[in-house]
């Protein structure tokens, strides 16, 4: 019982220590004033949902994208939330292919499920034309991913169950 | 016993559908009051986890800052004399006409700065480091340090607000432009461009010509500079001009704004 209320403690302060980095990172001027930021907290919980797997991820992503909604939209409260939770849910979805999917298939399958994250998200964010929103998803996706590559390859291993 | 089973086998999906059905009920109760005084909580809460960047953001801007207000301080003293003439020039021409001594209430600006928004690069909205306990309430508009409009107040926490900025696309403002002052809405559509709509064709504008707030609406004053006119055109099958509208302020570099109060 101890033990595990450590590990929520612990869950608990790197959670918050990982939001505070991603509210002060630095965002990258992309071209033309467009600026991108590495989404730090999607790839916790990309690493959280392939480690831990737990369902309680989609609730707390739910709230991480609550926050966003309350921090940046005006008029679309709601929608942010909705996306992350949808987003961890697919990044859950990864767990039932375990025994059936390459490291390869699966990393190709994270960065589209990034992919397809931040081109809703930026829909939403952005009322820009269809090549901006797309370009500035792609390369948000690209980095995030990369985040998350170089982290599953040098710090945090990802089993490859095949 | 089998749909406990069947509930914990699907345990992402019941979470998801949960979840979504959450967003649902919180995407239609945008407009309550405790939808707003959370958000005012969450603001400020966020504000106050932001303060390592501003602080950062601070030192690195410094310089930069400082030899631009100083080119700006020789400018405005130079526009301040032009304007003293001009004053005396003006007092002369109402005494000339005979025109009676308008009372004209000065703005009362309240300097801001914006703590920028890194959950995500927005276009939508910044939120600045002045709430409640300064006077702010909800609609009052902002503009940057050239004067140019940048938008409204739409959240208010104890310390920190949330401004709806003059690019995203819910946003629009009554506006005047042109010699014979004409009246219209402008809208933003892509980017940092935006439409004038209701402007009439027997009104003569061009292009570079500035447009300003026209202090119909009880929420922006008169004559602050909204957007530039890039094209406009007379399509004879419209009862109206087609106008497009550059935004003058710079709505991915602001850092300090002011509020009208």
């Amino acid at each position: 019982m101890f033990l595990l209320s450590n590990k929520r403690i612990n869950y608990l302060l790197l959670t918050l220590l990982i939001l505070i980095l991603q509210i002060n990172f630095p965002s990258i001027i992309f071209f033309d004033n467009y600026k991108i930021n590495l989404n730090l907290i999607l790839v916790y919980f990309t690493f959280l949902a392939l480690i831990n797997g737990s369902y309680k991820l989609i609730l707390y992503a739910f709230l991480y994208g609550l926050i966003q909604d309350m921090v940046i939209t005006i008029d679309q409260l709601g929608l942010l939330s909705f996306i992350t939770s949808l987003t961890v849910f697919l990044l859950l979805s990864i767990r039932n292919y375990d025994t059936l999917w390459s490291l390869k298939m699966k990393y190709s399958s994270i960065f589209l499920i990034y992919l397809f994250h931040f081109l809703f998200y930026y829909f939403i964010l952005y009322n820009d034309f269809f090549i901006i929103i797309f370009l500035i998803s792609f390369f948000q996706a690209f980095f995030s991913f990369a985040i998350f590559f170089l982290m599953a390859t040098f710090f945090i291993k990802i089993n490859n169950n095949v | 016993m089998d749909f406990f089973r069947k509930f914990n086998f699907n345990k992402n999906i019941s979470s998801l559908i949960l979840t979504s059905f959450l967003s649902i009920i919180i995407f239609f109760s945008n407009e309550s009051s405790s939808s707003e005084k959370i958000k005012g909580f969450v603001i400020d809460i966020y504000s106050v986890l932001s303060k390592p960047k501003v602080l950062y953001q601070d030192i690195l801007s410094i310089k930069v800052e400082n030899e631009f207000l100083s080119k700006k301080n020789v400018q405005l003293s130079l526009l301040n004399s032009k304007l003293i003439n001009y004053q005396i020039e003006n007092k002369r021409l109402r005494d000339m006409l005979e025109f009676k001594n308008e009372s004209f209430k000065h703005l009362s600006l309240l300097p801001a700065k914006v703590v920028n928004s890194n959950l995500s690069p927005s276009i939508e909205s910044v939120i600045i480091n002045v709430g409640s306990k300064d006077g702010i309430i909800n609609n009052l508009s902002v503009i940057d340090y050239n004067g140019y409009l940048v938008g409204k107040i739409i959240d208010v926490g104890k310390k920190n607000s949330k401004v709806q900025l003059i690019s995203d696309n819910n946003y629009s403002v009554s506006i005047k432009v042109g010699e014979n002052i004409s009246i219209g809405q402008f809208k933003p559509t892509y980017g940092n461009l935006g439409v004038l709509e209701g402007i009439i064709k027997t009104s003569s504008i061009s292009t570079d010509d500035i447009v300003y707030t026209s202090g119909i609406s009880a929420i922006y004053p008169s004559d602050i500079s909204v957007a530039k006119i890039i094209n406009n055109n007379k399509n004879k099958n419209k009862l109206f001009q087609d106008v497009a509208v550059k935004i003058l302020t710079n709505v991915n570099h602001l850092y300090y704004v002011f509020v009208i109060q």
